[in-house]
């Protein structure tokens, strides 16, 4: 009796063993790096990385927040590698402090996906993600258009130092600045891409000039808050604002004129194409270095078209 | 004991309070002269609804300071409070009254907890209140799932951007919070109390002061003050934002202490304290005006913030 119990015990331990070591040879484990989710925009990435990651039967994705902060980013990384992980898809904090960590994961053999934000290391395998330069081109193109004759302008900055940043600022230089030279730059300050910071500081600036035509923000969060202090004021006619990543009630302003533009940067295209990319690799296949996802004007004419895309 | 508290009293009328305006006095006039908008009255007015979110948390931070502990959970309780208040005016756009409460109570009840773990487990308050600075930051990113709520009620709105006589409706919340912590503080046990702690606790202990209560209030104050800070904020930006407020305790905190108040308790008064935030305030704003790049902002703030306190002490040495 005793002998037939421990018999079916052991043939059932093997069993679930067999199950487990089965499934684990078939599942995709791919570990994913954001750095901080409470952002707006790396948060509607996080949610579309996870919805393609449920398009698949055999993804496990094991998802991680390094709350702003490189050597956290840099010890998820660390625990990828050791729990053997099949790819990585890592959204850098800072382009310098996490290039070893792709090092390390392709010394472990792991290939890395590098999504939105590029680090300076070279050996990523593959790049999904927008050319912030691009946004600020784009942005700069469109105010070239709305002050054909120049005007006075004010130009909100993420924080000083930031790839996209600097990047941003590129762009509006070489679209806006170098090619209109009746533009004149009033001022250039930092809101760290934060709505409050943005309010105060369009408050104080409409105090300093009085001959504000434009304010150009580096994202959407800090034409928002521009937006109140402007409304606050009562100049919206006078003043117009442009801001970069289409998140959902930018649009809205948009749609009701109240913005003049937006930039929409695809969170969706780059999350699912990211998952997309870290399942081929896992698998061995071969890809492109790199796969980016445009950017797209958007104004009162097609805001529409976008509700959706970014929505809540 | 009571010549005890009122020597506390005597102290604090005859020797901040003429240093701290004269220093506001000569900050004025030098932003004067380097910006022509400066001393315009909408500027003027402009800065004074822009202290008001901080004014309203360094109220509260005061009365923490002064019993000897701190405060450092404030930036994230606004964050909870605009979320909390944000999620039910998003729901139903003319329930503003009641979202308010809602926020503000949510973080008379974290300040509650705050204080209890003071009480209780005899946690120090820097401690409890750095526990809640991440508790409370997470529950407010939970809360929301990491988003804003977007909120296009126009009732609220009037709570950021409204004028009653002139005078922009943060600031009369900001005068109405000035005139209670006051009152509060310099004329009802209550307040004698709150130095007593901050001054001897051992001794306030003898002599018949509930000390746990008092540490225990003055976390629910800070905390609500907190509440009604978040949600004006969030009614001046339009939204219940979970990530906003970091580092607004640090803020709080730097305009208890310009305001004279010690960091080993005992000493601070709300006068002090709004000086100190005005003076905060006007540095920001005339750096702004001034255009004056963001990297040289962080050492000037920092460098006026130290000469302040250095002639607060020469002040108060003298006397």
């Amino acid at each position: 009796m005793l002998k037939k119990l421990l018999l079916s015990i052991a043939m059932l331990v093997m069993f679930v063993g067999l199950q487990v070591s089965s499934q684990a040879a078939e599942t995709i484990k791919i570990g994913v790096a954001f750095k901080n989710l409470s952002d707006q925009f790396v948060k509607n990435i996080a949610d579309a990385v996870e919805a393609r990651g449920n398009d698949y039967d055999n993804v496990e994705l094991i998802v991680v927040d390094a709350r702003g902060d490189i050597v956290t980013q840099l010890s998820q990384i660390e625990n990828f590698i050791s729990q053997g992980v099949d790819a990585i898809i890592l959204n850098a904090q800072d382009a310098a402090g996490l290039s070893p960590a792709v090092d390390r994961a392709k010394e472990a053999g792991i290939p890395v996906v590098e999504c939105n934000t590029l680090t300076t290391n070279p050996n990523y395998d593959i790049y999904v993600g927008s050319d912030d330069v691009e946004a600020g081109k784009i942005q700069g193109k469109y105010v070239n258009k709305l002050l054909p004759d120049g005007g006075n302008i004010i130009i909100l900055h993420g924080p000083m130092g930031q790839s996209p940043e600097i990047k941003r600022r590129e762009g509006i230089q070489q679209e806006l600045l170098d090619k209109n030279p009746k533009i004149k730059v009033l001022a250039e300050q930092t809101a760290e891409w934060k709505r409050d910071k943005a309010m105060s500081i369009t408050e104080d600036m409409i105090q300093a000039f009085d001959n504000i035509n434009l304010i150009c923000a580096q994202n959407d969060d800090m034409a928002m808050g521009a937006l109140s202090a402007v409304d606050a004021a009562g100049l919206s006619e006078k003043i117009k604002i442009v801001g970069i990543d289409a998140i959902p009630d930018a649009l809205e302003a948009v749609k009701e004129g109240k913005l003049a533009c937006t930039v929409f940067q695809d969170a969706k295209g780059q999350g699912s194409t990211s998952v997309d990319m870290a399942v081929k690799l896992a698998k061995g296949e071969k890809v492109e270095k790199n796969a980016m996802i445009p950017f797209i004007l958007v104004t009162a004419e097609n805001a529409d078209e976008f509700m959706h895309k970014n929505a809540q | 004991m009571n010549s005890l508290l009122k020597k506390h009293k005597y102290n604090f009328l005859k020797s901040q309070n003429a240093g701290l305006i004269i220093f506001l006095l000569v900050l004025m006039l030098l932003l004067s002269f380097l910006s022509s908008s400066f001393f315009t009255a909408n500027n003027l007015t402009n800065v004074i609804r822009q202290v008001s979110i901080n004014g309203i948390l360094a109220l509260g931070m005061t009365f923490v300071i002064i019993t000897g502990s701190i405060d450092l959970s404030v930036g994230s309780l606004v964050a909870v409070s605009g979320v909390i208040s944000g999620s039910i005016i998003y729901a139903h756009p003319d329930a503003v009254f009641t979202g308010m409460i809602f926020g503000i109570l949510a973080c008379s009840a974290l300040g509650f907890i705050n204080g209890f773990l003071v009480v209780k487990f005899n946690i120090p308050g820097f401690i409890s209140t750095l526990a809640m600075l991440t508790i409370a930051r997470g529950f407010a990113l939970a809360y929301a799932d990491g988003r804003p709520y977007v909120l296009s009620s126009k009732a609220f709105k009037f709570i950021g951007h409204g004028y009653f006589l002139k005078i922009p409706i943060p600031v009369w919340f900001l005068i109405a919070s000035i005139i209670v912590t006051g009152i509060i503080l310099s004329k009802t046990k209550f307040g004698r109390h709150v130095y007593a702690v901050g001054g001897n606790a051992l001794a306030a202990r003898a002599s018949g002061v509930r000390v746990g209560a008092v540490q225990l209030w003055v976390f629910i104050i800070s905390g609500t003050l907190a509440g009604l800070s978040g949600v004006i904020l969030a009614s001046r930006i339009g939204s219940g934002q979970p990530a906003i407020g970091t580092s607004y305790e640090m803020d709080a905190i730097a305009s208890c202490v310009i305001g004279g108040a010690s960091l080993a308790g005992g000493s601070g008064s709300i006068f002090g304290t709004v000086m100190g935030f005005i003076i905060m305030g006007i540095i920001n704003n005339g750096l702004n005006l001034m255009n004056v790049s963001s990297y040289y902002q962080l050492i000037v703030k920092g460098a006026i913030i130290a000469l302040a306190v250095i002639l607060d002490q020469a002040k108060k040495k003298k006397v």
